[in-house]
């Protein structure tokens, strides 16, 4: 039974490894570049139009079974110590880490089956296939591994293997969101390095326990925000998040708003000293960045014109959400039980329903208009729209719920009020959402069938609706009606005021494009280009300069020409005859030495031998 | 049982004449005689494996294994095996046999072959004997010999910037080698013949000494420190990128820079000690160079159209992760340094080959040609991508073992600034690979490449010089994959901190 907690993420690797044969070439297909020949071109050309054959385009499905397998069957506290590989790994299974298994699994197979159906070119769709089984690869190890090695490894595989995916269409927005992303990646590897290294430092293990976690200091608990704030969105560090999302193929937004997302939680649940230590000063820190987060990402995603850019300020709120959570349990210890679980569920809750919502918009987007599947595409995502926005009996209700005593412990008094304000802030967001999705045009319309894609949507939409009644109370069904209902009225009431007025609204669409701060980073970054360039000039001359005159030096004392008896002494086969004889001779002396020192050779090798 | 302790002192000589002989008889060989110089080659090379693989296995057992030589009254040619020169014999071998591979197809149609082949061994033979030197006077000897067997390999192509390099760096080494002399003489002038002793020899001299033991130390490093390249004493390393590939490969991945690196680490630990050193504040001096040259390196490269040079400011920086192991006190930061005298190899030697391979296939020798590489290349530019990605310090690959255990090592003693370097560093080693890997597996290939041949073969190129780089990444795989596995290059590099922290 163990042994699923390997086969989980090495068999989606090993299927990863079977893109390999496919770069050797035949003997008939030769190596010359495609475009040398017309004859050759014209294959090229058609190898373009070439799909990949189904039985390839279906390992993304398959990748992601045995990971959900063993989230159903493997019991919790099943461990699996494999000491010998990379520096000593330990897979484990624990409550909490058994329901982000179970959701990411889902997600990844839900998502793969639409990347089976929509990603089938033959060239560029078999590298997003090779890359989206390495980062759910990266994802499931990072899950199942308990060790620090584990997770870093496995955040690393999944952030790197992630930009194959956002730049799959080689748009220059999906190159730009890619480079973005790229580098806010990098930075947060670094901090996690960090963080890591002093967790390591400071608990003395490399598989800490809650207990022992108890003795991380502030700079570290910092680097450990700090490293995954960048992949949760964390204001001012979420410049990537939206044009990400917009940028990247369907399938690959779904995974990452509703997968990997979930790893900053992931991480933060499970390295940071909760329910151990009271910091109360980094705790109030953390606290404060949420709301900020929480508050900073409503209004902007408002004005947002394309639908998963908008889903992305979506996801930065709800992290903001989850990161006060965090802060009130750092400040208050004995909190850390119930925020725990009430994390966990609102980790779930959030990956279904925004991975639903993306694969929504994706079938919605390419999708046929006017069909009665494109109304049950739109009824779909008004229901996890409706989730996202917490409306009674939804999952968001249920979770909504299991936070109130936390939040209820927060030292303002204002925060109910401002919660409940966030509340109509968010359902207008999802209304706006809806919005877009009704009147916008389709970007590429598709012959292609989506029946299975649709399907497997079904399916998450289906576990959305069934969540509120299979895991929460009766109580909690109704939680957080009150701003949902205001919401729903305001919404209404601006949906009327631009029906009959479209004009109204227009200049506010776009006006924060995505990726907000990310203009203010243009100019510095072609500041500091220039600055580097104007530096780097002279530095480079003076070093010239200094080189040019060691070089004259050189050469006027060095650079005389031979004289002509040397000169046939370079001849080869006399030089390096000269070279042995003279290494032989050294040699020779040299044992004939020793042999004269200490009577003979062979001996005095003997006595060194013998003080052994 | 005589004749038993007459093998284990015979041994390490036998391993330094593995290289030492066919590269004598290299030197005879017709420049025609390709199978019996290939044979010579192979056989050294293989004859060399197997007696290192004997002598790991002596070494971990807990054998002494030394060779000993009088010259003259007082002056002992002394090879000897402790666990570190093991782990630099292994690397060195292993690597050698590879790089001889490689060099037979890379120079396939090339002149000069045999005084190639030649120097190639007798470079290695001096490496090797640089690792196994067992006091000061060999380690300086063979240093010397090193130094003079590179320069006719660097200078090989004869072409004029050819032999401008090999003039630059035998200025730069020459020098070096004066100071490393002058170091070596007076250290012996205070305290007779230094034997390399683990846990360092010098911690009882009396208190009156210590300033010349400072002084003697700054000529020690200047002279390992060209090179090992710390920055300022760097020049050569980039101008010597002339040299035909596999020479490039083998300095800087094992020959030149390690032995500068690998002096260094020997100097601290076996001469000083590290705990004297750090008493003496010799490793302030140490980690500050160290961390001055893997910015400034880093920095350097990330402007360097040049593919080899962008590679060579990339080894002026990594090497240094060597010397800032050693530069910090406690037994997890010598892991992390000695470590990466290994890894920093393999990752590197799989660079430079890959390097090699786009130069010798298709002509391409800058990064701005690189655009779609990975589609006419795909396996050498995969090895590429394992390297670079090493080299950032990306796990599950070999550097980032060395990295994590550098900066354990740095927060362990309380200097977590080492943090920030490895850091910065790290950072600055993706904005000048990352773009590489983007050009070649992302971009649109060109419609034709600067100089292609296209070889006979089912491969993209031929196939001596595919092997090599498959197989030095997949080295980088396993040593980080499997780090944690007995005989993997980091359990023994924990087997000699043990050893030099014995108490």
């Amino acid at each position: 039974m163990m042994h699923w907690l390997l086969l989980a993420w090495i068999w989606p690797l090993l299927l990863a490894l079977s893109y390999l044969p496919a770069l050797i070439r035949r003997r008939d297909q030769g190596w010359v570049s495609g475009s040398v020949t017309g004859d050759q071109r014209d294959q090229s050309q058609a190898a373009v139009g070439k799909v990949l054959p189904t039985w390839r385009a279906s390992l993304v499905v398959i990748a992601a079974l045995p990971a959900l397998a063993a989230a159903l069957m493997v019991p919790v506290g099943t461990e699996l110590s494999l000491p010998w590989l990379f520096l000593g790994t330990q897979l484990g299974l624990g409550g909490t880490s058994r329901i982000f298994l179970l959701f990411t699994a889902i997600l990844w197979l839900a998502a793969g089956i639409d990347a089976a159906q929509s990603v089938r070119a033959a060239e560029s769709g078999r590298r997003f296939h090779a890359f989206y089984l390495l980062a759910m690869a990266g994802n499931l190890w990072l899950i199942l591994g308990q060790d620090l090695f584990s997770f870093y490894a496995g955040f690393a595989l999944m952030g790197l293997a992630c930009y194959g995916l956002i730049i799959h269409d080689a748009r220059s927005e999906a190159l730009q969101a890619g480079r973005v992303y790229l580098v806010m990646t990098l930075l947060g590897e670094v901090c996690l390095f960090v963080a890591m290294v002093l967790i390591a430092q400071q608990t003395g293990t490399f598989i800490p326990s809650s207990a022992e976690l108890a003795r991380l200091n502030g700079v570290a608990v910092a680097f450990i925000i700090l490293g995954l704030g960048v992949k949760a969105g964390l204001v001012p560090l979420h410049l990537w998040l939206p044009t990400t999302y917009a940028a990247a193929p369907t399938p690959a937004s779904a995974v990452l708003g509703g997968a990997m997302i979930k790893v900053a939680l992931l991480g933060w649940l499970r390295f940071l000293p909760l329910g151990t230590a009271a910091l109360p000063e980094i705790g109030m820190l953390i606290a404060v960045l949420g709301l900020i987060s929480l508050f900073y990402a409503l209004p902007i995603g408002l004005l947002q014109a394309d639908a998963k850019a908008l889903l992305g300020y979506s996801s930065i709120s709800k992290m903001g959400l989850a990161m006060l959570l965090l802060g009130l349990m750092l400040i208050e210890p004995e909190l850390a039980p119930a925020g725990i679980i009430a994390l966990t569920l609102f980790a779930a809750h959030h990956a279904l329903v925004k991975g639903g919502l993306f694969l929504g918009v994706g079938l919605r987007q390419d999708g046929q208009r006017q069909t009665w599947h494109a109304l049950a595409v739109l009824i779909g995502l008004t229901l996890l729209a409706l989730a996202l926005a917490s409306a009674p009996f939804s999952s968001g209700a249920v979770t909504k719920y299991l936070m109130k005593p936390v939040l209820a412990t927060a030292p303002w008094p204002w925060l109910p009020a401002a919660l409940a304000v966030a509340a109509v802030a968010t359902t207008l967001l999802m209304a706006r959402l809806l919005w877009i999705l009704i009147l916008a045009d389709p970007k590429r319309r598709t012959a292609e069938p989506r029946g299975w894609a649709t399907l497997a949507w079904s399916m998450i939409v289906l576990l959305v609706l069934i969540f509120p009644f299979a895991l929460g109370k009766p109580l909690s069904w109704t939680t957080n009606s009150l701003p949902v209902l205001i919401g729903l009225v305001l919404a209404a009431l601006v949906a009327l005021a631009a029906w009959a007025n479209p004009a109204w609204l227009r200049p506010l669409i776009g006006l924060v494009p995505a990726g907000d701060l990310l203009v203010l980073v243009r100019p510095a970054q072609a500041l500091a280009l220039r600055l580097g360039a104007a530096l780097k000039g002279p530095w480079l001359r003076l070093q010239q300069q200094i080189q040019q005159r060691a070089l004259v030096l050189f050469e006027r004392l060095f650079g005389a020409p031979a004289p002509d008896p040397e000169r046939r002494l370079r001849a080869w086969p006399v030089a390096g005859a000269l070279w042995i004889g003279i290494l032989a001779v050294l040699l020779l002396a040299m044992l004939a030495g020793s042999a004269l020192v200490s009577g003979s050779g062979p001996e005095s090798t003997r006595v060194s031998g013998e003080m052994e | 049982m005589s004749q038993l302790l007459t093998w284990t002192a015979l041994l390490p000589g036998a391993i330094l004449l593995s290289s030492l002989v066919p590269g004598a008889l290299i030197f005879l060989l017709k420049e025609e005689s390709h199978l019996l110089r290939g044979v010579l080659n192979m056989a050294g090379a293989i004859i060399k494996l197997v007696l290192v693989v004997v002598l790991i296995w002596g070494v971990f057992l807990g054998g002494v294994f030394e060779t000993r030589i009088t010259i003259a009254p007082g002056l002992d040619l002394v090879l000897h095996a402790d666990a570190l020169s093991v782990l630099f014999v292994t690397l060195s071998t292993v690597l050698w046999l590879v790089t001889t591979i490689y060099a037979i197809g890379y120079l396939e149609h090339s002149p000069n072959r045999s005084r190639f082949f030649g120097f190639f061994s007798l470079c290695v033979s001096a490496t090797v004997g640089i690792a196994l030197a067992g006091n000061l006077l060999t380690f300086v000897i063979f240093y010397e010999i090193l130094t003079l067997a590179t320069y006719p390999l660097v200078a090989h192509r004869g072409t004029p910037d050819a032999t401008r390099g090999a003039k630059i760096y035998l200025a730069y080494t020459m020098a070096g080698g004066v100071a490393l002399l002058i170091g070596a003489v007076w250290l012996r002038s205070l305290t007779g013949p230094v034997d390399f002793v683990e846990g360092g020899v010098l911690a009882t001299m009396p208190e009156a000494l210590h300033p010349q033991l400072i002084a003697i130390f700054l000529f020690l490093l200047v002279g390992l420190g060209v090179k090992a390249a710390l920055f300022p004493l760097h020049g050569w390393l980039p101008q010597s990128m002339v040299a035909p590939a596999p020479v490039s490969s083998l300095l800087h991945a094992v020959a030149v820079v390690k032995a500068g690196a690998f002096g260094i680490v020997r100097v601290v630990y076996d001469v000083y000690g590290v705990e004297f050193a750090s008493q003496l504040g010799l490793l302030t001096i140490l980690g500050v160079m160290a961390s001055i040259t893997i910015v400034y390196g880093s920095i350097m490269a990330l402007s360097q159209d040049g593919l080899k040079k962008r590679l060579a400011y990339s080894t002026v920086s990594q090497v240094s992760y060597i010397a800032l192991g050693a530069s910090i006190l406690g037994p997890i930061a010598t892991i992390g340094g000695v470590v990466h005298l290994v890894h920093q190899g393999i990752m590197k030697i799989t660079l430079f080959f890959c390097a090699g391979n786009y130069a010798e296939t298709l002509g391409v020798h800058k990064v701005s040609e690189m655009d779609g590489v990975g589609r006419r290349m795909p396996w050498t530019t995969l090895a590429f991508t394992v390297g670079a990605l090493g080299m950032i310090g990306i796990p599950p690959i070999a550097g980032f073992v060395s990295k994590w255990y550098l900066g354990l090592g740095a927060a362990e003693a309380g200097e977590h600034w080492v943090l920030l370097i490895l850091a910065a560093s790290t950072l600055l080693n993706a904005g000048y690979f990352l773009p590489i890997l983007y050009k070649a597996w992302f971009r649109e290939p060109p419609k034709s490449w600067p100089q292609e041949h296209v070889f006979d073969s089912r491969f993209e190129t031929m196939g001596a010089l595919l092997w090599p780089p498959l197989i030095t990444a997949a080295l980088c795989l396993i040593a980080g994959l499997l780090a944690a596995a007995p005989f993997s290059p980091l359990e023994w590099a924990t087997l000699i901190a043990r050893r030099e922290y014995a108490p």
